[in-house]
């Protein structure tokens, strides 16, 4: 029974390590979406824990829950907002970064769209926490690139 | 996105922290560039290009530009247009600057300023959006240095002698309700685009000031309309720049669009000519100020006070000649009395 399990890669699960030590299973056929994880399969065989040492407890089940539902071909408009409801900023940058080193494509196209429309419409201070930038302007600067923007004023929704 | 990934597997793999506290800017430039930018809006790419000199520097990009230039107003991706706005100074940013919001132009500036050169061309970039889905766009190049163009009334036609351009527009039949409709949910933009000044403004209210039927064709006339300023002491004064777009249709089927012109009317009613018009719509361009509208219903409340103070200056010119005519019968018949009287009767 075990050998017919094994022989069968459509129910073939594959071990991952997070960088925390923790361990999750997926399926082959799931892990094959993300080509860092198939590369890695590749290069050490897939009967061995994957190291992923740049992706965490905390993302991988979310990205694992995406990627169960795309092999079932599920995913729908509804499923990826429910998907992104309830998480905050922090956390889907948290997730985009992780897909980006999974080379997850479908997800990180998705994310991509999601930051890009969390920024929507945003005041300028919204923007720079987003990206964790500090703003290195003079003040003449400042108040130059304000002109320059000044017709897209009235549009920006307050600081959440 | 591969090379990109190979470049971050290693810095990445190096970084023994937590993901949850690295900034995004960790990450290659490209990733920001191709995948977040790409996505952003023109309002909020400003907003971003404002947030630190890094981001300003990756904003700048004209290509960011162009493709939420084309988003909004769809008419800019012909190649002609490209090519003209990428040699502006700040290429398609300035697009934004000068034509996001309808000219605002009140006080004349004719004592104040030269009168400017008429340029050899102007290229008019039409959109009409419905329910905010684009629905039509067109460009038209206009040379403004024949004779023709310049004596007669100013009259930009945008689309070609007998052509229909079908809408996703159903004709219904309850009138009322569906002028409210068409009102509440067609756009039109038109950009005029100054290729040697290398300027834009956008002469068209945004929303129609007025939909009605002809009376005879039962054609769909919508109009937008911008008020603005002219040359001082005469009937242009203030002028109209005017868009009618004139649609036909069966009950129940699609509307068809027939005409989409821009003309110019003056105080008194008539048609300002192809030189004053194009001087008026240079000063404007040059000096107007571009803003949102404030309120809904403000550029059709302009639009009938425009309409109303044609109407008292007819009113008023009919008086006067009525008065006139009067004094002249008096002053004639005083003439006739007097020869009569100097003759002997």
């Amino acid at each position: 029974m075990a050998q017919e399990a094994s022989s069968s890669t459509s129910s073939k699960t594959i071990s991952l390590k997070t960088g925390d030590g923790e361990i999750f299973e997926i399926e082959a056929s799931a892990a094959k979406q993300m080509k860092t994880v198939q590369r890695l399969i590749d290069d050490l065989g897939d009967d061995i824990t994957i190291p992923l040492h740049n992706v965490f407890s905390k993302e991988l089940p979310k990205i694992i829950e995406y990627y169960k539902k795309d092999i079932t071909g599920e995913i729908t408009k509804d499923f990826e907002a429910e998907f992104v409801k309830d998480l905050n900023d922090d956390e889907v940058k948290v997730l985009f970064l992780a897909a980006n080193y999974l080379d997850a494509n479908k997800l990180f196209e998705f994310l991509s769209q999601n930051i890009a429309d969390r920024l929507e419409s945003k005041s300028v201070e919204y923007v720079r926490k987003y990206f964790g930038v500090e703003n290195d302007f003079t003040p003449e600067e400042e108040s130059k690139l304000r002109e320059e923007r000044a017709w897209s004023f009235r549009g920006i929704k307050e600081d959440e | 996105m591969v090379m990109a990934i190979a470049s971050i597997e290693s810095t990445m793999a190096s970084s023994s922290s937590s993901s949850s506290s690295s900034s995004i800017l960790t990450m290659h430039h490209d990733i920001i560039h191709t995948h977040i930018l790409t996505r952003l809006d023109a309002t909020t790419l400003a907003s971003t290009a404002a947030t630190c000199s890094h981001l300003r520097h990756l904003c700048h990009d004209n290509h960011l530009w162009q493709k939420t230039a084309a988003t909004t107003w769809p008419s800019l991706l012909d190649p002609t247009i490209c090519h003209v706005i990428s040699t502006f100074p700040n290429g398609h940013r300035s697009i934004f600057s000068d034509a996001f919001h309808t000219l605002h132009q009140y006080s004349s500036y004719s004592n104040d300023h030269r009168p400017l050169p008429p340029p050899p061309e102007l290229i008019s970039a039409v959109d009409i959006h419905y329910k905010g889905k684009p629905v039509f766009s067109r460009i038209r190049q206009t040379k403004t240095e024949k004779n023709m163009f310049l004596s007669s009334p100013l009259w930009i036609e945008i689309m070609e002698p007998n052509e229909l351009v079908p809408m996703p527009v159903k004709f219904v039949r309850k009138e009322e309700e569906w002028i409210k409709h068409l009102e509440d949910n067609l756009y039109l933009s038109w950009i005029l685009i100054d290729p040697t000044r290398k300027r834009s403004m956008n002469v068209s209210s945004q929303k129609p000031v007025s939909v009605r039927r002809h009376w005879l064709t039962r054609d769909v006339e919508i109009l937008f309309s911008v008020i603005m300023a002219g040359e001082t002491r005469r009937a242009t004064e203030m002028v109209q720049c005017m868009v009618k777009v004139t649609c036909c249709g069966k009950v129940g089927g699609e509307l068809h669009v027939r005409e989409v012109n821009l003309v110019m009317e003056d105080m008194d009613g008539g048609k300002v000519s192809g030189k004053e018009g194009v001087g008026i719509l240079m000063k404007a361009m040059e000096f107007g100020e571009r803003k949102k509208v404030g309120g809904e219903g403000e550029m059709k409340m302009r639009f009938e006070r425009f309409l109303n103070l044609v109407r008292e200056r007819r009113e008023m010119k009919f008086r006067r000649k009525k008065q006139w005519d009067g004094f002249s019968m008096v002053v004639a018949f005083v003439v006739c009395v007097w020869f009569c009287y100097l003759a002997g009767f």
